[in-house]
């Protein structure tokens, strides 16, 4: 797909210099975004590109007790909003696999919980900036939301990772 | 016969000189344009991240206009706030207000020029203190018309630069990306024309034709803003089809997967009881279960945004384009909660174009001297340039 949108880009340019139409303009930008991906301004806005019948969340909670997890108001505490806290877990997940040398679907339980404390740090530290906290052992939880035709919905929360009270944040 | 010659020779025919014509720069009346200038930089405004007082005193600018308490009422009420919409944004973000400062410090995923240059002077709150001082005189000098070429590199890089360092934490906000790109195009032809007519780039001369058509600066600039916006529009159209294998229409009933994920995440942003775990999005399980319905709805978004560029035919087809656009925005934001307020007012100003729409109509019915939709007629002369 990259070599395509390459060609494409390269072919727009030349028809809005050859040719010279300000139409050129349009498949030129529609091309390179798609092919850098994301380039401010430049996107090739994914979302919602690839509907199946399972998706996943992220949510940011406090264990308790008996080491069960229980919600925290991320935004309210941090700035930072539940897709927000996806968005940068996909994406910093996607630079440590590749730092690994491998796909971010290889990745395993504990590169991932590695990944995951790191975020669990940056939101701590986003915290305390805003002048509060993530009280107690603060826990990653995912949960992966599937759409079955007969059975219907189905959730499955599990945590990825852990940070223990009282962790300092480290900058990124 | 090199292959230009051949291209040329193949698409010279009447029918496809009178597509290029159309898909070409059109004449824009000077009144359009000044709307235009006038209505941009009022988004432009609300964009910056200017700080305090800017970004937190929009409501007392505008109850200076609407005197009293009303104002703040409506806007205080979530109800209330929306009651002019359909068809127009939230009044909330219709204020004169400016963004907040950049609140981020670091940029820890490097997007776009953060990979080569430090941004995070956005932060700086001794830069932050002078950026109002940089900023609303440029936004003064583009309303005016005069120093574009000044005016314009300077509010793209603090725009470009700042909504750079806030997509650079490790996730991307598309709400600023459609205004950003028409600031760039902008500043891009306002250099242009600075390199072929100085003086009339500075506003120190009346605009005369800069392209082979016709055409002057003026229009090129206004044509290559809704060329971006058209560019936007078709890039999520087209990706979808590539990112699911073609498959995307006929899995596209699975968008209610996504919309109990959106809800979820409403629900963990504040633990607001309106987003309860337990509930079930009545749209979610409406999509799954009635999945050619859901295909046909959703599948004529897509594509409206594949076919976005014939919105640039005529003047028709814009204001077309632009109100189906502006529904489209309004059924996601009703439908997934996903809004896009700032591209809402961009096609209000660049393709509905109202102002031009209520003179035309004034002319037509009430001075009985109707002006043709491909009014005003290219000027005379020409250097010759792209066209």
């Amino acid at each position: 797909m990259d070599i395509l949108f390459a060609l494409l880009t390269f072919l727009s340019l030349a028809g809005w210099i050859f040719l010279r139409h300000s139409f050129f303009a349009v498949p030129l930008i529609v091309a390179l975004s798609i092919w850098v991906e994301d380039f401010f301004p430049l996107s090739h806005f994914p979302m919602y590109s690839d509907p199946n019948n399972s998706e996943n969340y992220f949510f940011v909670a406090s264990l308790n007790d008996k080491g069960e997890p229980e919600p925290l108001p991320i935004n309210a505490l941090t700035g930072v909003t539940a897709p927000k806290v996806k968005k940068m877990y996909k994406s910093w997940a996607k630079d440590h696999a590749k730092s690994l040398g491998k796909s971010d679907s290889d990745l395993t339980p504990a590169e991932r919980a590695e990944v995951g404390r790191r975020l669990l740090a940056y939101l701590k530290e986003q915290a305390i900036k805003k002048k509060k906290d993530l009280p107690g052992t603060a826990a990653l939880v995912e949960v992966w939301i599937v759409y079955d035709n007969e059975k219907g919905f189905s959730e499955t929360p599990e945590i990825v990772a852990t940070l223990p009270a009282g962790a300092l944040p480290v900058s990124s | 016969m090199s292959i230009l010659s051949a291209l040329q020779s193949r698409f010279s025919s009447p029918r496809w000189r009178h597509i290029a014509a159309q898909f070409g720069i059109p004449r824009f009346h000077r009144f359009e344009i000044v709307f235009m200038r006038v209505l941009y930089a009022y988004v432009l405004f609300q964009c910056m991240p200017l700080g305090e007082p800017f970004s937190n005193h929009g409501l007392k600018i505008a109850e200076a206009i609407v005197p009293g308490d009303s104002l703040a009422a409506i806007v205080g009420n979530k109800e209330s706030n929306r009651m002019l919409r359909p068809p127009l944004p939230p009044i909330s973000d219709l204020l004169p207000q400016s963004e907040a400062k950049i609140p981020f410090d670091a940029q820890p995923q490097p997007d776009g020029i953060a990979k080569f240059v430090d941004l995070t002077f956005f932060h700086d709150d001794r830069f932050v203190e002078i950026l109002p001082w940089i900023v609303l005189p440029c936004l003064a000098l583009y309303i005016s018309g005069f120093g574009l070429p000044v005016a314009l590199p300077i509010l793209c890089f603090v725009l470009l630069g700042s909504r750079t360092l806030y997509n650079s934490q490790g996730y991307i906000h598309h709400g600023f990306q459609m205004v950003s790109l028409i600031l760039l195009a902008q500043t891009v032809v306002s250099l242009w024309a600075l390199w072929k007519n100085p003086r009339e780039a500075m506003g120190l001369k009346p605009a005369s034709a800069m392209t082979r058509h016709g055409r002057t600066w003026w229009d090129v600039l206004i044509r290559y803003s809704q060329l971006m916006i058209i560019a936007s529009y078709m890039i999520p159209g087209v990706i979808k089809q590539f990112k699911s294998g073609g498959q995307w229409f006929l899995n596209s009933h699975y968008i209610g997967v996504q919309v109990v994920k959106t809800h979820r995440q409403n629900y963990y942003n504040n633990l607001e009881e309106e987003w309860a775990p337990e509930q079930m999005p009545p749209l979610a399980n409406f999509m799954l279960e009635h999945k050619n319905w859901t295909r046909l709805l959703l599948g004529c978004g897509v594509g409206l945004q594949v076919i976005a560029f014939l919105a640039l035919y005529n003047r028709l087809t814009w204001l077309v384009f632009g109100l189906m656009f502006i529904s489209f925005h309004y059924l996601n934001d009703i439908m997934f909660g996903l809004y896009f307020y700032h591209v809402e007012k961009l096609d209000w100003i660049f393709l509905v174009n109202l102002p031009f729409w209520a003179w035309w109509l004034w002319r037509r019915f009430a001075r009985k001297a109707p002006v043709a939709l491909d009014a005003p007629q290219a000027l005379p002369g020409g250097v010759t340039a792209a066209g």
